[in-house]
């Protein structure tokens, strides 16, 4: 049994070091958590193709290089590496709101945030609260803030490899019952010392287990490699200085994306709009990921067809299964991050029918056997589908605390998501 | 072999010996460890044996095709095969190498090796291998079992060696990275094997010293198959390691100056061309050559041992029809079809030949100035020469 998985990327993905960054990363999760687990379930699986469907060059081009962006004085504060004053206050602010998320701890003056230290127990709480999102709000976005596999530049495909390998490490910490039974009590500096060693060593584990180089021997001890120096210096200095350090390390990703990043969002959307057709081809974006999906049902005509959509990705594929290619079956669809509910109410689909409304609601069409709508309730684009559309279709709460400032695009960016996909497409029994 | 029994006692594959008593003699030792049990983190190695064995292979090839400087006296073969890797010619060779083994075959190889000034000495270890403090490296032995100060110093070897015999080449194919478990601990200084001797005393006249990686890198292997540098080392022994005799211009010689650069140049190549996914320049290889001064091109070994060699064209322009015309040192000429680079070979003789290129015309102006930066580079067996076509040179190439 074989099974084609094709992800429909959304808005902002651009050929480049980033997308072939995580296009490795999303390939190692997708094989680690997703697929070897269903092998294990199913034994006469036997593998899945990941066709990825590019349609990024087709979307918004800005043709002064978005030099209208403005510079305001709010972007360049939140960057700076120094930060004092009001500034200062803001960042306490919004790690104070990660930390609350994930403590159940209220702190009512941002004094009391500025005596953060690591005697304080906020970590702990947070810790022990979920140590899942913890790590994978806390730690992952500080360790892949920069160049993860450290000082080293390597290439986007290695970077995404090492960016994976590292995730799932964090991950297998963050669930092992020995560990979360181990970290009560400790104080938050014991927590990070202790987290850190568990952590390299499960890297080395995976590099022993299943080295990133496969089809080569390496003639000396397995090894966390580069990465030792990265992750020693990221919990020094969030142990010295948690909350400038974790501010910055995030802001800085954000910063500088933000305003650029809302723009294409936008402008990918009204490209799409704009160019979607009811004439064959219908348009260069839908016909890409026509032509993605025709691969992958004309290679495994017989198998199931999952697809996995993010953001406008989403709108696309709703596009195509009600109105473009109605005939077209997907056993399984997991939209992440999507607008579908939003564009629904908006009457934006080609098949959206203005005269339904509230309290009615939308049936979905057949051809669209089960749907899983993840948002996360951190990130102001994504909507849920439930209270529009009636059939088999769920809405899933994901909450990655890395999503404060960059919710949107990091879906992808922890290997808790794809554990949902997993445990959704046993649940449904999709692969029976 | 010219040995066909083999002692796994003393380790013995050639001994020669009782025939070089007064007189200098080639003295090897080689290690090839990939059973690997008893230690955390350190993976069973496959390739390890097997490229020791090539190495010794090729060393009693040579001898018996009388290539080496001097005479193979001894080469002893220490194999710890990985069981599941090991075919039946290897299961001839392979024992339990633990530290006490080792120690004794160092000792006895380093006594053969001293026994006579000119003597030339010749150490191949595949295995595991780390980083010790400083710069100091280690090997790993089959019995390791992660206490890191049972690691076997390499300097401490290379050090006992001492300053006889003159000639010295030593083959270190193990990574050299600082393990993880010791980054916050102290670091090992390793275990010496035999008595050190002060640093001002061990010098040899001539000494090639080659790391499979750089400090702080690891090394690389095909599992089942040859390690990276056991590829590189076989590949300069055939010829691609030679250079001209500065004594003798009709004759290619391996010395320890062409071995060092051709071990180099090598790498480089095979590094961009190995099936591996492993980025070029994550493959390093680190030489240390110390010689008298105007004696670099002491012998390794005679003319390479090839009948037949191919005569190469690398990097040239992919869209240039050429004719190579090919004058040998008796004046007789061997030409090439014309034909476009690189379905082209000539099977030559060692030898110092005269060449020239002609018909070198472009077939693409517009695909000349593209592939402007791949000048022509002829390599005959081991010398290379840069040459360029008139073509290319109207295009004004750099």
């Amino acid at each position: 049994m074989n099974m084609p998985i094709v992800f429909i990327h959304g808005v902002n993905a651009r050929q480049g070091e980033t997308y072939t960054r995580n296009v490795a990363q999303r390939k190692i999760w997708s094989h680690d958590i997703i697929l070897q687990q269903l092998a294990r379930e199913y034994p006469t699986w036997k593998s899945t193709d990941i066709i990825e469907s590019y349609w990024g060059d087709f979307g918004v081009q800005f043709k002064w290089n978005l030099e209208s962006l403005p510079h305001t004085e709010l972007f360049e504060m939140m960057g700076t590496a120094d930060v004092d004053g009001e500034s200062a206050d803001l960042l306490d602010f919004l790690f104070a709101e990660s930390i609350n998320e994930l403590s159940d701890t209220t702190f009512t003056s941002l004094s009391k945030l500025s005596s953060f230290n690591e005697h304080s127990g906020y970590l702990i709480d947070a810790a022990h609260n979920n140590l899942i999102l913890f790590l994978e709000a806390i730690f992952l976005p500080l360790f892949l803030a920069k160049h993860p596999s450290g000082d080293i530049k390597q290439t986007p495909e290695k970077e995404g490899l090492f960016q994976a390998r590292l995730g799932m490490a964090i991950y297998n910490v963050a669930t092992n019952s020995d560990i979360q039974n181990h970290i009560i009590g400790l104080a938050d500096k014991e927590l990070l010392d202790y987290l850190k060693d568990q952590i390299l060593q499960q890297l080395i584990d995976q590099e022993t287990t299943t080295p990133i180089t496969p089809g080569i021997e390496i003639l000396g001890p397995r090894s966390s490699g580069h990465s030792f120096d990265k992750i020693n210096k990221t919990i020094e200095s969030l142990i010295q200085f948690p909350t400038r350090f974790a501010n910055n390390a995030l802001l800085y990703k954000f910063r500088a994306n933000l305003h650029k990043n809302i723009a294409r969002f936008l402008g990918d959307i009204l490209v799409y709009l704009n160019q979607r057709s009811d004439q064959e081809p219908y348009g260069p974006i839908t016909s890409t990921v026509l032509n993605s999906i025709d691969t992958a049902t004309k290679l495994y005509p017989d198998e199931k067809l999952i697809i996995v959509t993010h953001s406008l990705g989403g709108i696309i594929l709703y596009d195509i299964l009600t109105y473009y290619k109605p005939d077209l079956v997907v056993d399984a669809w997991i939209s992440t991050g999507g607008q579908i509910g939003q564009f629904e109410e908006m009457k934006l689909f080609k098949a959206s029918n203005p005269e339904l409304k509230s309290p009615q609601k939308i049936a979905l069409p057949p051809n669209i056997r089960r749907w899983l709508n993840i948002y996360n309730p951190l990130d102001v684009l994504s909507f849920i589908t439930q209270p529009i559309f009636t059939g088999c279709i769920r809405d899933q709460k994901y909450v990655a605390g890395s999503s404060l400032f960059a919710a949107h695009m990091e879906y992808f960016q922890g290997p808790a998501l794809y554990k949902i996909i997993y445990e959704y497409l046993i649940k449904e029994e999709v692969l029976r | 072999m010219n040995t066909p029994t083999f002692n796994k006692q003393t380790a013995l594959l050639y001994d020669n010996k009782a025939d070089h008593t007064k007189q200098a003699g080639f003295h090897a030792l080689i290690v090839g460890i990939g059973n690997y049990q008893s230690a955390q983190n350190l993976q069973p190695l496959t390739s390890a044996a097997f490229s020791a064995h090539a190495i010794a292979q090729k060393l009693i090839d040579l001898a018996n095709e009388n290539q080496l400087q001097v005479p193979l006296a001894t080469c002893r073969l220490l194999i710890d095969a990985f069981p599941s890797s090991m075919d039946t010619i290897l299961s001839q060779y392979s024992q339990p190498i633990n530290k006490s083994v080792f120690q004794d075959t160092v000792i006895s190889w380093i006594a053969d090796a001293r026994a006579h000034a000119d003597n030339m000495s010749f150490l191949y270890f595949a295995g595991h291998g780390i980083q010790l403090s400083g710069n100091d490296r280690s090997l790993l032995l089959g019995d390791f079992k992660n206490t890191w100060n049972d690691a076997i110093n390499i300097q401490n070897i290379v050090r006992g060696m001492s300053r006889e015999p003159r000639y010295q080449l030593y083959f270190f194919d193990t990574c050299h990275i600082f393990p993880d478990q010791l980054r916050n601990n102290q670091s090992p200084v390793g275990t010496n094997i035999i008595d050190d001797i002060p640093l001002q005393e061990y010098t040899p006249d001539f000494r090639l010293i080659v790391n499979a990686s750089a400090s702080g890198h690891p090394a690389f292997a095909q599992p089942e198959g040859h390690t990276f540098l056991c590829d590189v080392l076989l590949n300069c022994l055939n010829g691609e390691g030679a250079d001209i005799d500065t004594n003798d211009e009709d004759h290619w010689v391996i010395s320890f100056l062409s071995l060092d650069h051709g071990l180099k140049q090598l790498k480089n190549t095979l590094a961009r061309t190995k099936p591996w996914q492993i980025h070029e320049d994550d493959i390093t290889l680190e030489t240390q050559l110390s010689s008298t001064p105007n004696n670099s091109t002491i012998r390794v070994f005679q003319t390479p041992p090839i009948t037949h060699h191919i005569f190469k064209i690398h990097e040239s322009h992919p869209t240039t029809n050429i004719r190579v015309d090919i004058q040998d040192s008796n004046r007789k000429r061997h030409s090439t079809p014309t034909i476009i680079y690189p379905s082209f070979s000539l099977p030559l003789t060692p030898g110092v030949y005269r060449y020239s290129v002609h018909n070198c015309t472009v077939v693409s102006e517009k695909k000349c100035r593209i592939k402007q930066r791949k000048p022509l580079l002829i390599m005959p067996p081991a010398k290379c020469h840069q040459l360029r076509c008139e073509e290319c040179l109207k295009c004004k190439r750099p």
